[in-house]
């Protein structure tokens, strides 16, 4: 019958346009794509809004949440780590300029990474270099407020608003200042994530890393906070170490789009 | 009659070199989950006649634009206009196709998204297997009385008619495409028990996602449907009433050979409808709402979907 002919002429068209070769050498670079999403507990970040439970009673409103990415590296399937050229690598993600939550990186090597590490803050090696060695960066963080005047150093994590409490009916201001103290305590820490799905970097295909950073974790971390006990905390050198673990532990990958 | 017949055969001509037209034409990309895969809405009539028609379907979905629990929704409504028809090749065989043509809408808190065009082809051939009545102790199959049961095996594919976008599938409802963009492989059972007034039709397929060009693969789906009809005689016509059950499950999405987290799921349904049987044509019309779903983690929400149809009877 002419309609089986019709049918098989069909299916071999098909078969023949759907074979493709899937073979492909990786050379060139492309660029990556890193996304800092803000959120709390499970909901997305707003500033100014919403009040969220903090610890027990205590509920906050957040203003600020601003914090320095730094010293970028990946590493691929084979274990060979990237390392974005240093003097590129610091950054300053803001909740309140949503530009720069997207870290856009440029020159890298054609291949499937799995892993990426960053840091947060500003290691010693780049602070010891002074002034001049820092350039643009530290103009940057003055700009943004990143930096302590009254005290050589940069501010790493910055997170601020007013609470309210059993104990403080009354709004109240509240500020985590969290940053080395010049050399005298180093709080810059570094984090390695593994990515759910591997970041394809071609030269004509720009993945993007979607991390999430739950600010709930800075109060609720490894250290709870209260802020009833202490509603201010910018250069204490018990405190301090403690904000920038719960820090370190506030970020997560959700997922790659490649 | 003969007017009818030379109708039919005109129909019939018209309909293959169209299906054979479009196959030397756009080989794009794609297929979905959700929007393109006929699953739970079946291959055929109550009945399992011959028939060309078309079939209109309507689908909404509610899916989460975002991560988070605070994240917008983006409403989907996905308008699939059918050329669809079963042909009888012999009197065991037929063959089923299904020729979609997609309206996709998407509506976000800010913006409006649209995508049209042709979907992904499904072509399925059938063998049907008829019992008959029990003589002495024996089932045979051979001229004697319609036992009124019947079983029919399907092997058939679906084909990358429709485009596949990969930044449309970076969303959170990946479905929202007008096709797979792969060639995928289907299996089909139906059993169909038909007395004088009352059947049931039940189906269940099981579709082998292929890769796309993108090396993306949708997971692997199990479609069942159950349906129970009742037949009210008229004059001119009878009505034909159903309820029934369905249900599809996916697997996860696969990229570059990676399992997707978050892309399987499973949605059950129930359908109430009516087909109005005429002799030469059957209209038939059918509501389907979701009783139980979780699809990509709980991030679309599948919404109410209503088929309509209009088919001309091939076998008189």
């Amino acid at each position: 019958m002419k309609i089986t002919n019709y049918i098989a002429a069909f299916f071999m068209a098909v078969t023949l346009t759907a074979c493709t070769s899937t073979d492909e050498e990786i050379t060139g670079n492309g660029n990556i794509t890193l996304e800092f999403d803000n959120a709390f507990s499970t909901s997305d970040l707003l500033l100014d809004t919403a009040p969220y439970k903090g610890n027990e009673t205590e509920k906050i409103k957040i203003s600020k949440v601003k914090y320095i990415v730094s010293n970028i590296r990946l590493e691929d399937k084979e274990g060979t780590i990237f390392t974005y050229p240093k003097n590129e690598s610091y950054f300053i993600v803001n909740e309140e300029n949503p530009e720069s939550q997207f870290i856009n990186l440029f020159n890298i090597p054609s291949k499937d990474y799995t892993k990426i590490t960053f840091g947060i803050g500003v290691d010693q090696e780049k602070y010891l270099q002074g002034a001049e060695g820092q350039g643009e960066f530290l103009t940057k963080a003055q700009d943004a407020g990143m930096v302590w005047s009254w005290q050589a150093g940069y501010k790493f994590f910055v997170f601020e608003g007013t609470y309210t409490s059993i104990n403080t009916p009354d709004e109240t201001a509240f500020a985590f200042h969290m940053g080395s103290h010049g050399t005298a305590l180093d709080n810059y820490k570094e984090i390695t994530l593994t990515l759910k799905n591997s970041a394809r970097v071609r030269t004509n295909a720009t993945p993007e890393i979607h991390i999430v950073a739950d600010i709930a974790n800075v109060l609720k971390g490894t250290t709870k906070f209260m802020l009833d006990d202490t509603a201010q905390i910018h250069v204490n050198a018990t405190k301090s170490p403690q904000i920038a673990t719960n820090v370190n532990g506030m970020f997560s990958v959700d997922h790659v789009h490649n | 009659m003969t007017n009818v017949l030379q109708n039919f055969r005109y129909t019939k001509i018209l309909f293959f070199f169209s299906l054979f037209f479009l196959s030397h034409t756009a080989f794009g990309c794609d297929l979905c989950g959700c929007a393109t895969s006929g699953g739970s809405f079946g291959q055929g009539t109550l009945n399992n006649t011959s028939f060309i028609g078309t079939r209109y379907i309507f689908q909404k979905f509610v899916s989460k634009d975002g991560i988070f629990d605070n994240s917008p929704t983006s409403t989907e409504r996905f308008n699939t206009y059918q050329l669809w028809g079963r042909i009888p090749v012999s009197k065991k065989l037929y063959v089923s196709v299904v020729l979609p043509y997609q309206d996709l809408k998407r509506k976000f808190t800010d913006r409006n998204e649209n995508i049209n065009g042709l979907g992904d082809i499904t072509l399925i051939s059938w063998l049907k297997i008829p019992f008959y009545k029990k003589e002495n102790t024996e089932y045979t199959q051979i001229g004697k009385q319609p036992s009124g049961h019947s079983i029919e095996i399907g092997l058939g594919s679906k084909l990358p008619t429709g485009n596949f976008e990969q930044v449309l599938s970076n969303r959170v409802n990946p479905g929202f495409q007008l096709g797979t963009g792969s060639l995928d492989g289907i299996l089909s059972l139906t059993y169909t028990y038909a007395a004088d007034k009352f059947g049931i039709n039940t189906n269940t397929s099981y579709y082998i996602k292929g890769e796309n060009k993108n090396e993306y693969r949708f997971g692997n789906q199990f479609s069942f449907a159950g349906n129970f009809f009742y037949a009210i005689p008229k004059k001119q016509y009878s009505i034909i009433p159903f309820i029934g059950i369905s249900g599809n499950i996916y697997d996860k999405i696969k990229q570059f050979n990676e399992v997707i987290a978050n892309t399987d799921g499973a949605v059950y349904n129930t359908t109430v409808g009516s087909e109005v049987l005429f002799k030469t044509f059957i209209f038939g019309a059918n509501y389907t709402l979701p009783l139980q779903h979780n699809l990509f983690g709980g991030n679309v929400t599948p919404k109410q979907s209503i088929a309509l149809y209009l088919n001309f009877n091939l076998n008189n």
